[in-house]
């Protein structure tokens, strides 16, 4: 009895002579790759020439400290997203991490090392059950991270007693404030390195490119071979960690940490590692990017209130600047895919 | 001597509104797809009476042009005229224009009557108290024209799925038909492909039947790549390659040889292909003719395999040869390569695959035995879509482009040399390492795959390159040059002394490629045919192969 046919029209593939790209295409091409940056640059000018408190050093290394913290937790959500899921409890993993070190060393007089060292351990647990609910256990990372993120928040309450923590040892201020160049303290040279360091790892190396497969591509990436459940679990652990040590800074930098103040971290970085993926050409989660989405994002807040914006402006910036790169994504990037990647 | 559409039409004492003119012009007819061009200023009319056929090479353009027919694609330029109506940019109801298509699939619902399959097109699922008069309405109808067609076998009562393969397709057409008729001027019916995988005999029944329906003054196009069918049936061809006409011939004046040259263009280009795909394989495993990989294991050997439809299948391959599962749709032969390499939940007696023992089924696990697998439904399972060509080629083996003294990051140099080198080893079109896989044609795109498959993966615990090749549907959706490649690749492989597990529903391919094929019914293999020897760095003869393909046809 006939069998399914031989090539039908209706199966078969269209078509095959590729078109040549003309140069204004390409130039175009490159240009948006980079819109960002030139985006950022553009605002930095503006608000350069229009106020003058803005251009100072003062100003930038006030944007740099506030940020300190935002950095490693954009960076720190990079990591899962790029293969593909949502963490959203590293608010939660941050304060607790916080105030964990903060126990650790007055209660318990512990050294800054070592209370670092034991909130980490304690952080990378929380990233294990993670994995091990998104991954083993196929539950949805969104609201699975979500429900995380509360419970850790409740932990919170609970481990600081219902107030904020005010006393923070000299040893742990002074290894975060310290001044280096100038006016900057320590704590963002550190984010920096981390960044770096992860940004490497994430963008560069084979891990990075399989990460990338996993997030996109799943069932291309179980059938080449790659070990996917575990990279994605590790990727959760990747990124309490990154979170704990963003708390560690921000009980030096801040020098307290209110258990209620969680909530108030997590869209900011959220919002700049989605609008890091219209840097470079592939469209993907990628460190870099999370980070000049982040400074561009915060210096135009910054200058929006020196000029005298309400200080909500800084909600309605992160809200409208996700929603507005997907909108990107889907419109630009969709007429761009016929671009090459790399 | 048969003569021409208008003077049968008017011998018949068919009255057509409009004797002479055509019915169906294509004026210019062009439509890109992103970058690439699949229809470019093409022109054709058919005429009331006329049986048109539409031949060509798959990529060529064919199922594009049937789908702006449908109405489901839009025209970038050109224009279509029905019955003197003019349509540009999109056929909006294409059924009130007067055109309607029978796609392959006819949407058949096996478990109904003809005449509820028919009533389909008309009745809306409507139950309400008009729905018995309507009904029997519809069958008398319904009888009166299978009568009309010669079809009188066909009772509107019987279940689709009761009656022969062969036969079914009429009853997509009579369905056609009528929505057509519906109307009272004559119009447009386009088949798609009707015949394909049919005997001989039993396409000539609904070829017969689409004669009779342009008999009735309809203008028939034929889209077939059944040659000799083709040829003996329409009065008209149109050769479409590579989004252009090629030629327009009428029946006298072509002959089926002449009309597969047409398609594939000059005879100079279909003999390339054969050493196109010698080269391929040399390069691509890095073997000399006559040397051999040869060891004392087998290569495949399946025991109990059970998943999917599979209700138990023991196999075995050995090396040196190609060997196809094949059979009936859902049947079980669809799911063997996917229950070996753990796609599916399945699970296995023994397994023994290059030689040495799997105990579980996954793709891991096969990888580390030297396993290539071509997987069906590239996009979804072979191809990281969202990435380039290149990094498609070195996912598999991302350790051997980095290293500790650059920090372990990957050198775009090696990458990119590597990746072209690859390309333009398994001719691969652009070879530009950085094109976006989405970008590539079909064939071009399965060409990567088994690229990066063939080159083997870190993961391989020794050092040579897969000795086993499972490919899941590997012609799938590819152009015909292609098709030829592939098969020289895998028949290569054999050559070389690997061993090749295929699954294809491609009886045509099947036929030309395979030593032995085992075909499936009921979840477990129940026959095994073979054929003769195939000789190296070639495909089966072709005369031979259909010969083939009808016995495994007869068999499943």
């Amino acid at each position: 009895m006939p069998m399914t046919a031989t090539q039908s029209p209706s199966v078969a593939d269209e078509p095959t002579r590729p078109r040549r790209r003309g140069i204004q295409e390409r130039v175009v091409n490159d240009i948006s790759h980079y819109a960002l940056v030139i985006v950022g640059a553009v605002i930095v000018l503006i608000f350069a020439l229009t106020t003058s408190q803005f251009w100072t050093t003062s100003n930038f290394s006030n944007i740099a400290t506030a940020d300190s913290v935002t950095l490693l937790l954009a960076v720190a959500v990079t990591v899962p997203l790029r293969a593909g899921g949502f963490d959203l409890s590293v608010s939660g993993t941050l304060i607790d991490a916080a105030i964990l070190a903060d126990i650790l060393t007055t209660r318990y007089s512990m050294a800054w090392p070592l209370a670092l060292l034991v909130t980490v351990a304690a952080a990378a647990l929380v990233g294990l059950v993670n994995g091990i609910l998104i991954v083993d256990l196929g539950l949805d990372g969104f609201i699975v991270t979500l429900g995380m993120s509360t419970l850790l928040t409740g932990i919170g309450f609970g481990l600081s007693g219902d107030t904020v923590l005010f006393n923070v040892p000299s040893a742990v201020l002074n290894v975060n404030r310290t001044d280096v160049f100038g006016s900057l303290p320590v704590a963002c040279v550190y984010g920096w390195v981390i960044a770096c360091v992860v940004g490497w790892i994430i963008g560069k190396t084979p891990v990075g490119r399989r990460l990338a497969v996993v997030g996109t591509s799943r069932e291309t990436a179980a059938l080449i071979g790659l070990r996917v459940s575990r990279l994605r679990r590790t990727t959760y652990v990747c990124s309490a960690v990154l979170a704990a040590a963003a708390g560690f800074i921000l009980l030096g930098v801040i020098g307290s940490v209110d258990p209620g103040s969680g909530s108030a971290y997590l869209l900011a970085p959220f919002s700049a590692a989605f609008l890091g993926t219209t840097i470079g050409r592939s469209g993907r989660f990628n460190v870099l990017g999370t980070v000049i989405a982040l400074y561009v994002l915060s210096i135009t807040e910054q200058g929006l209130v020196l000029v005298g914006a309400p200080s909500w402006i800084a909600d309605v910036f992160n809200g409208a600047a996700l929603v507005g790169t997907l909108i990107f994504a889907k419109v630009w990037r969709g007429r761009l895919s016929r671009r090459p990647v790399r | 001597m048969r003569t021409g559409p208008a003077s049968r039409l008017a011998a018949l004492g068919v009255e057509t509104d409009s004797p002479g003119a055509p019915v169906l012009v294509i004026e210019e007819l062009s439509k890109a797809f992103k970058a690439t061009r699949a229809l470019d200023a093409v022109s054709l009319t058919v005429e009331a009476g006329e049986v048109h056929g539409l031949v060509g090479h798959n990529g060529a353009g064919k199922s594009t042009l049937v789908k702006i027919l449908m109405g489901y694609h839009e025209m970038d330029s050109g224009r279509v005229l029905v019955r003197g109506v003019e349509h540009t940019r999109r056929i909006h109801n294409p059924a009130e224009a007067g055109i309607t298509v029978v796609q392959q699939d006819r949407a058949l619902i096996e478990s109904m009557s003809v005449a509820d399959n028919i009533g389909l097109a008309f009745s809306e699922g409507r139950r309400d108290l008009w729905h018995h008069i309507r009904s029997t309405l519809e069958r008398d109808r319904c009888a009166r024209v299978l009568a009309e067609l010669g079809m009188d076998q066909i009772r509107p009562r019987d279940l689709v799925g009761d009656l022969p393969e062969n036969v079914r397709p009429v009853v997509a057409i009579v369905r056609a038909l009528l929505v057509l008729e519906d109307f009272p001027h004559t119009g447009v019916l386009v088949l798609d492909e009707p015949t394909a995988g049919m005997t001989v005999a039993d396409a000539e029944v609904v070829t017969d039947v689409a004669r009779r329906v342009s008999d009735r003054g309809h203008a028939v196009v034929f889209v077939s790549h059944r040659l000799a069918e083709v040829v003996s049936l329409c009065d008209r061809i149109t050769v479409l390659r590579n989004g252009v006409v090629a030629a327009h011939r009428t029946r006298s004046e072509v002959t089926k040889e002449q009309l597969a040259a047409l398609i594939s263009g000059s005879d100079g280009e279909a003999d390339q292909t054969v050493p196109a795909g010698r080269q391929t394989a040399e390069a691509v495993l890095g073997v000399k003719p006559g040397q051999e990989l040869a060891t004392t294991s087998s290569a495949i050997r399946v025991a109990g395999l059970r998943g999917g439809r599979l209700a138990s299948v023991d196999l075995e391959v050995g090396w040196g040869e190609v060997v196809t599962v094949t059979g009936v749709g859902g049947s079980g032969y669809e799911d063997v390569i996917a229950a070996l390499a753990g796609v599916l939940p399945s699970s296995v007696t023994t397994c023994v695959l290059g030689g040495r023992p799997v105990l579980r089924p996954d793709p891991r696990t096969l990888r580390q035995a030297g396993v290539a697998i071509i997987p069906r439904d590239r996009k979804r399972r072979g191809l990281w879509m969202e990435a380039s060509a290149l990094e498609n080629l070195t996912l598999s083996r991302l350790d051997q482009f980095s290293s500790g003294k650059s920090g372990y990051a990957i050198s775009q140099k090696a990458e990119e040399r590597y990746a072209r080198d690859l390309m333009r080893a398994h001719g691969i079109v652009p070879d530009i390492p950085d094109i976006r896989v989405e970008n590539l044609s079909g064939g071009n795109q399965q060409k990567l795959v088994f690229a990066r498959e063939l080159a083997g993966s870190d993961r391989q615990a020794s050092s040579t390159r897969p000795r086993v090749v499972l490919a899941d549907e590997p012609v799938e959706a590819v152009d015909v040059k292609t098709r030829a490649q592939i098969g020289l690749l895998l028949r290569e492989v054999a050559r070389a002394g690997g061993s090749v597990l295929v699954v294809s529903a491609d009886v045509e391919f099947v036929a030309q490629v395979s030593d032995r094929v085992l075909i499936t019914r009921d979840g477990r293999v129940d026959a095994e045919l073979t054929s003769s020897r195939i000789p190296d760095a070639a495909l089966r003869d072709p005369g031979v192969a259909e010969e083939f393909a009808s016995r495994i046809l007869a068999k499943s």
